[in-house]
């Protein structure tokens, strides 16, 4: 059971909403590169959101971050990774304390992470000796490919992860595993304000509770800094040149063609509701873009739910 | 609601074809008037009394409302008939009898009370169901008295209205598509009404003697057909009537070339006038309106310089009127464009602005007229062409013959960025005062911005509270500003046509009023 409590949203329990989930998943496994995913649906409402949760659950799978994984599983891979890398580190000797940095040092018996840019402040380092039996009782996950710039403040998180809707989201994976992924991962771009006020909605599904903003990691929903999901206005000045994955929502107040030609060689999805003013606009551009496309996307193995239209190519 | 709305996603269409006699048999005297002889409308006379009786018959075959229902457009239209008759006899045209016969039926239909297309439907509706009727601006007032008295579940909206996601059991829709969907002015993207639905099922209620045909344009080319809308279905919206009488046969359809000539010879009489300044001439899009004045058309202009013009109309749903700014592409009909009709002869905006300059306004004003006058002085020894490329090797990245142009113009302030303006001051021999005329600039600049939302308030307390059925129906509708402030009038137009092709004509028309043609 998936509901809102607002009820002009509604629930989404029907395979409409997990056709937007496994899209998400199946775009960020099968799609690569300049791919656009375009397409036609009834309502832009909720659905960058779906698609987003299942592209996280991909990528909560994916060699992106090594996920949480206790220091004895993890000892081996932490000592050839190059300084300077993304590490998250869990460290639960003291209740539930998330560190991420970049790691600055590692020994035989001893790793440091730098969390902050200024030179010289304590910094949190862990010491590891299984032939002392000293194991400390941390998680840590490896975010390959990625180096940590630090901050010039030292940064906290002002909450805790939403771990019961995680759970209930990404089933197969360790629903801390989405703090251990990097920034920036997915952006959602459209009208800001609609997507932020759709991202707090309050919903329910099954045993728990919580919101998009909760289940994506947006900003402010652990702390400022940490946000996986980056949702922001259609304008080029905004994007994000690190992520994933973009996805493009036409709506109210909004235009998405100002930022057709961007481009990050990683794979986009583009929403437009058939209701949209622009649409007829949109379409054309998108069809002219078909015509001259590299290669055509499949989807033969997804349920596409009547109302939606789709197609996909690659520039 | 999100699982109802993808849930109706492929709903039932159920078309209901109405007979009624009386407006057939206009419809069929239309097809014989054709058949005669002189009547070509290559003949500007029988062009003009053709588009009347189309637009009649047109305007009855796509609303629901009582045939003596209060309808300036129609009634103009009917005049306008009348006047022509009169002319055939005068002229002793062979079809005047014809062109007599469909008049009178005309005169005769319009007393009627017969609503064919809203009764035949109405009763077999069920009360206890949520049912949308949709409505254009000639029936919304119709219909919404009409529903009142027989459900509370009844509602009426027009198609903007239905781009909210709210979703009904039944929607109904009277009349022909390409009442929705003819020709390059109208907005294709209502097609989601059909194509992305709100509600479970439509009835589609039109006369049975129309032949029509509609397919939705708005399709993704890589998409599998049975993900497009009615699973690629090309048939669902195909009606075969009777006696070859088609939709498109009776479409008002204007004469293009009529009005280009026209409005070619409004600018002729305007330079003709030597009261009137010469002006540049520039781009714009002619948007022909409903109302008529003295047997003439009326028309406004938008600049296709990438402006934006004020339309009202319930762009929301919530039953009031909106104030939007829309590009001249994105105005449709059953929208009514806002344009100064009455006050001081420039911009109202200006008007507003120097009140807040106060004192300075007169001294400001002369100095923003100096640097225009300088500059034009200098770009008309120059040429304009080359005083575009020194500008540009000046590093005056913007200029360009349109935007240069505009500089000129009396109601352009400044460039966006300082450094352009400097190089635009030095061009037009001001280098000396370019940096205090920034600063005066920049005051009249921001004087402008405050009256952007002064006014932007003013109007949104004149017309957001209004009710749109009090608009809906009417040709136009005047809006006095200020009653305190002589800030003139604005007033409401409801839009009949676009010519296709733009238009050169003087700036000035494009900034406020409209022309007769």
């Amino acid at each position: 059971m998936r509901k809102f409590e607002n009820t002009s949203y509604g629930s989404f329990n029907e395979p409409w909403a997990d056709f937007f989930i496994d899209l998400g998943e199946y775009i960020a496994k099968n799609f690569t590169g300049d791919s656009r995913v375009v397409m036609l649906t009834p309502t832009e409402k909720i659905i960058p959101f779906l698609i987003s949760i299942g592209a996280m659950k991909y990528f909560l799978n994916s060699d992106i971050s090594t996920g949480f994984l206790p220091i004895n599983d993890i000892w081996e891979d932490l000592q050839e990774t190059p300084l300077g890398t993304e590490v998250h580190v869990i460290d639960k000797t003291k209740g539930f304390i998330h560190y991420k940095g970049g790691l600055e040092s590692i020994t035989n018996e001893t790793f440091m992470l730098k969390t902050i840019e200024q030179d010289g402040s304590a910094e949190p380092g862990w010491f590891y000796s299984q032939e002392k039996n000293i194991v400390p009782d941390i998680d840590i996950s490896i975010v390959s490919r990625k180096e940590f710039l630090p901050p010039s403040r030292r940064q906290t998180d002002k909450g805790d992860p939403n771990l019961n809707l995680l759970g209930e989201f990404y089933t197969n994976s360790d629903p801390l595993g989405v703090l251990g992924l990097p920034n920036n991962l997915i952006q959602i771009i459209g009208n800001k304000n609609t997507l932020s006020m759709e991202s707090n909605l309050k919903f329910l599904k099954d045993n728990a509770g919580g919101s998009f903003a909760d289940v994506l990691i947006t900003k402010n929903s652990i702390s400022k800094q940490r946000e996986l999901t980056f949702l922001g206005a259609a304008k080029e000045d905004n994007l994000k040149d690190e992520v994933n994955l973009s996805i493009f929502v036409q709506g109210k107040n909004t235009n998405i063609s100002n930022v057709l030609d961007w481009t990050n060689n990683f794979p986009q999805v583009h929403i437009v509701p058939r209701a949209s003013r622009q649409a007829y606009e949109l379409i054309e551009i998108y069809n002219d873009e078909y015509l001259t496309r590299d290669k055509t996307l499949e989807f033969a193995e997804l349920t596409v739910p009547i109302g939606c239209e789709i197609m996909g190519y690659t520039i | 609601m999100l699982d109802a709305l993808w849930e109706i996603q492929n709903p039932e269409v159920v078309e209901r074809k109405i007979s009624y006699e009386k407006l057939e048999e206009i419809h069929i005297l239309k097809q014989e008037l054709l058949k005669q002889e002189d009547v070509a409308r290559t003949e500007e006379f029988w062009d003009n009394t053709i588009y009347s009786i189309n637009s009649i018959l047109w305007r009855w075959t796509n609303t629901p409302n009582p045939f003596f229902h209060k309808d300036e457009t129609l009634e103009g239209h009917i005049l306008n008939l009348k006047s022509q008759l009169k002319k055939a006899f005068e002229y002793e045209y062979n079809a005047k009898n014809h062109l007599e016969e469909i008049f009178n039926r005309i005169v005769s239909l319009r007393q009627s009370v017969d609503s064919p297309l809203f009764d035949s439907v109405a009763e077999h509706l069920d009360p206890k169901r949520n049912l949308c009727f949709l409505a254009t601006t000639n029936s919304y007032d119709y219909l919404r008295k009409e529903v009142k008295n027989i459900s509370k579940k009844w509602k009426v909206k027009t198609p903007n209205q239905l781009r909210e996601d709210q979703i009904y059991d039944e929607l109904i829709f009277f009349g022909q598509f390409n009442n929705l969907f003819y020709g390059k002015f109208s907005d294709p993207t209502l097609e989601f009404l059909f194509t992305s639905t709100r509600a479970r099922k439509i009835y589609w209620v039109h006369y049975e003697w129309i032949s029509s045909t509609w397919k939705p344009q708005i399709f993704l080319m890589g998409s599998n057909d049975a993900n497009k809308p009615f699973a690629g279905k090309k048939d669902i919206f195909t009606s075969e009537g009777k006696l070859s009488i088609t939709d498109l046969d009776f479409v008002p359809k204007i004469d293009e070339k009529r009005y280009v000539n026209l409005i070619n010879i409004s600018i002729s009489q305007d330079e003709g006038n030597s009261l009137t300044q010469t002006q540049d001439l520039e781009e714009a899009y002619c948007f022909l309106l409903t109302e008529k004045r003295d047997d003439k058309s009326l028309a406004a202009f938008i600049s296709a310089n990438g402006s934006k013009a004020l339309a009202i109309s319930d762009f929301d749903g919530d039953g009031t009127l909106d104030i939007w700014k829309f590009l001249p592409n994105e105005l449709g009909k059953g929208m009514y464009l806002l344009r100064r009709t009455r006050g001081a002869g420039r911009d109202v905006l200006e008007v507003i602005a120097d009140k807040h300059l106060g004192d300075d306004a007169a001294y400001l004003r002369g100095r923003q007229m100096k640097w225009k006058k300088s500059l034009s002085e200098v770009v008309q020894t120059t040429g304009l062409s080359q005083s575009v490329d020194l500008l540009k090797n000046m590093g005056c990245t913007p200029a360009s013959k349109s935007n240069l142009k505009r500089w000129m113009s009396d109601s352009s302030i400044r460039t966006s960025k300082p450094s352009h303006f400097y190089m635009l001051m030095e061009f037009a021999g001001l280098k000396d005062t370019a940096s205090a005329m920034w600063n005066d600039m920049r005051r009249i600049n921001a004087a402008h911005s405050t009256a952007g939302f002064e006014l932007d308030g003013l109007l949104k307390s004149k017309i957001e509270d209004i009710n749109a059925g009090d608009l809906y129906g009417n040709t136009s509708y005047e809006f006095k500003l200020s009653e305190d402030e002589n800030l003139g009038a604005l007033t409401a137009f409801a839009i009949e046509e676009r010519l296709e092709s733009l238009v050169e004509v003087p700036s000035s028309w494009t900034h406020w009023g409209v022309r007769e043609l």
